[in-house]
């Protein structure tokens, strides 16, 4: 039997070739547990942007392309994929970033002090004119006048920049209270959703609940050939043996899985063997619970109409301890 | 078939629904969304071309069930044994009614196939929906996406970084924003269609 990791079952279920009775069994498993449903929706947006970049191998893109053919609800995804994949590549994510603010001389030569600084001049010249026409002797004191007049009008100016920039800071530090306080509360809920997140996926960790499936040889004494073997996994809860029946037509048998040493270590169980092309088999289901790694073989006795049982076969296997 | 799309489910039915997911009605809401995406791709994987109908449909008979006070123990179990039961008779239904075209009726000839889409609507309904998002979301699924091969997975690492949370946890919460985008856009594409149709 082929052991497959969660992560292939989970892709070829997504890539549709997973045989019909695994398909069932894994649905069964994931209706049932929503961590693993989340995985498999995972598994998805992955397969859908791996497509999208042309990063699957050849054989999983052509599955990929069936299952998209006969499923409208793929391409819808593979439609968004795209878009999606246009939207972060085509153009920067625009970042927060704090805007940044003019310095003090951009602000003092910015037009509009410039222009008030022009009007501020014209009106000095003016009153130069003006003071002309009142005789040589006071030009020179006027001259003083309207140079201190200059000086009081710059000196103004600066003031009122100043006053300015100081209920600019004012602001700047209301807003900055403002967003240390929304940080904080985000910071709060983040912390909230990450314990969240982190519950599920501890919740997600947790085994499969798989069937392993073995098929048997007849002859556990015979010593021929290779016996069937398994790895163990933590994924697998029970193990599902098929043992072949050969020369054999009792309408029940009898099925027990026994040490070399001959300790039972399941139940005897009363089987109907079932028929197929390949002749009659028989099916015995063990839980794998407290089961260690080793050698065993199962016990069949067929059961005669009278409830006599006459042993049958031997069917002998390994139970690998799982790869660390 | 006695109740194959036997009507809407009465409001009552729905409550009771609800309250088998969770007496907790915000939980119940969202096991009811996982489970109505569980039965989707059910249906989907099997090339079922109205998945979500019939997504629908095995809700609505198995809040029947529940509305008619039938007890049951594996809530989820039985969705599943709902849903194979649906898709059975879909194919049978399938099998029964093999119509040549010549003999359609007019008036079911007279049924208008869904407009293609669009690139353009497509494109307008994705803006709109990502806008919608809360602005963190929008930053965060956009981040997480940009960029390509090593970049992006350095990107997504000090995104992680600086949310103080596992790689892991970060692919989660991501995933969900997507959902919810993917599912914004259907919505917003069926309106365009409704539209035109009108």
């Amino acid at each position: 039997m082929s052991q497959q990791s969660p992560t292939e079952v989970v892709k070829r279920y997504l890539l549709g070739v997973l045989p019909e009775e695994e398909r069932e069994h894994f649905e069964q498993q994931y209706f049932s547990d929503n961590a693993l449903f989340e995985e498999v929706e995972l598994a998805e947006d992955d397969l859908v942007d791996r497509f999208i970049r042309g990063e699957l191998t050849k054989d999983d893109r052509r599955l990929f392309e069936q299952a998209l053919s006969g499923s409208p609800r793929l391409n819808e995804r593979v439609e968004f994929a795209r878009l999606l994949s246009n939207k972060t590549t085509s153009q920067p994510v625009p970042k927060v970033e704090p805007v940044p603010q003019p310095g003090f001389w951009q602000r003092l030569f910015s037009p509009e002090k410039y222009a008030f600084r022009l009007a501020s001049g014209f009106a000095v010249l003016l009153f130069l004119v003006g003071s002309a026409t009142v005789g040589i002797t006071w030009m020179n004191l006027k001259q003083q006048s309207a140079v201190l007049s200059a000086r009081d009008v710059e000196l103004k100016q600066q003031n009122e920049a100043a006053a300015k920039e100081l209920a600019q800071l004012a602001e700047k530090q209301a807003v900055n209270d403002r967003r240390a306080g929304d940080l904080e509360k985000q910071a709060a809920e983040l912390e909230a959703q990450r314990q969240a997140i982190q519950q599920q996926i501890e919740a997600s960790d947790r085994p499969l609940n798989l069937i392993a499936r073995l098929t048997l040889e007849p002859g556990a004494t015979r010593g021929e050939g290779e016996q069937p073997e398994l790895t163990l996994n933590r994924n697998y809860s029970s193990l599902s043996l098929n043992i072949p029946l050969i020369d054999s037509d009792y309408p029940r048998y009898r099925a027990v899985v026994l040490t070399p040493d001959r300790k039972p270590v399941s139940k005897p169980r009363s089987l109907t063997p079932k028929s197929a092309a390949s002749g009659k088999s028989l099916n015995l289901s063990v839980p794998l619970t407290g089961i260690k790694p080793g050698d065993y073989f199962v016990q069949v006795e067929g059961i005669d109409a009278s409830g006599k049982t006459t042993p049958v076969d031997e069917y002998r296997f390994r139970l690998n301890a799982p790869p660390r | 078939m006695a109740h194959r799309h036997a009507g809407p489910l009465t409001q009552q039915a729905f409550e009771k629904l609800l309250t088998c997911f969770s007496p907790d009605r915000e939980q119940a809401g969202m096991e009811y969304e996982t489970t109505r995406r569980k039965l989707i791709r059910f249906f989907a994987s099997r090339s079922v071309e109205s998945a979500d109908v019939q997504a629908d449909e095995t809700i609505n008979r198995v809040a029947r069930r529940i509305d008619e006070g039938q007890q049951i123990d594996n809530l989820l179990g039985y969705f599943y044994g709902v849903a194979r039961m649906v898709f059975k008779e879909t194919i049978k239904e399938k099998e029964r009614t093999p119509v040549p075209i010549d003999e359609v009726a007019p008036q079911v000839l007279r049924h208008k196939a869904p407009e293609p889409i669009e690139p353009d609507q497509r494109l307008l309904c994705f803006d709109r929906c990502l806008e919608t998002l809360p602005p963190e979301s929008r930053l965060l699924i956009l981040e997480y996406y940009e960029g390509e091969g090593r970049i992006k997975i350095e990107r997504r690492q000090e995104l992680a970084d600086r949310l103080r949370i596992p790689l892991n946890a970060l692919r989660i919460r991501v995933h969900r924003i997507r959902l919810s985008l993917e599912q914004c856009i259907q919505n917003c594409l069926k309106q365009m269609q409704a539209q035109k149709q009108v």
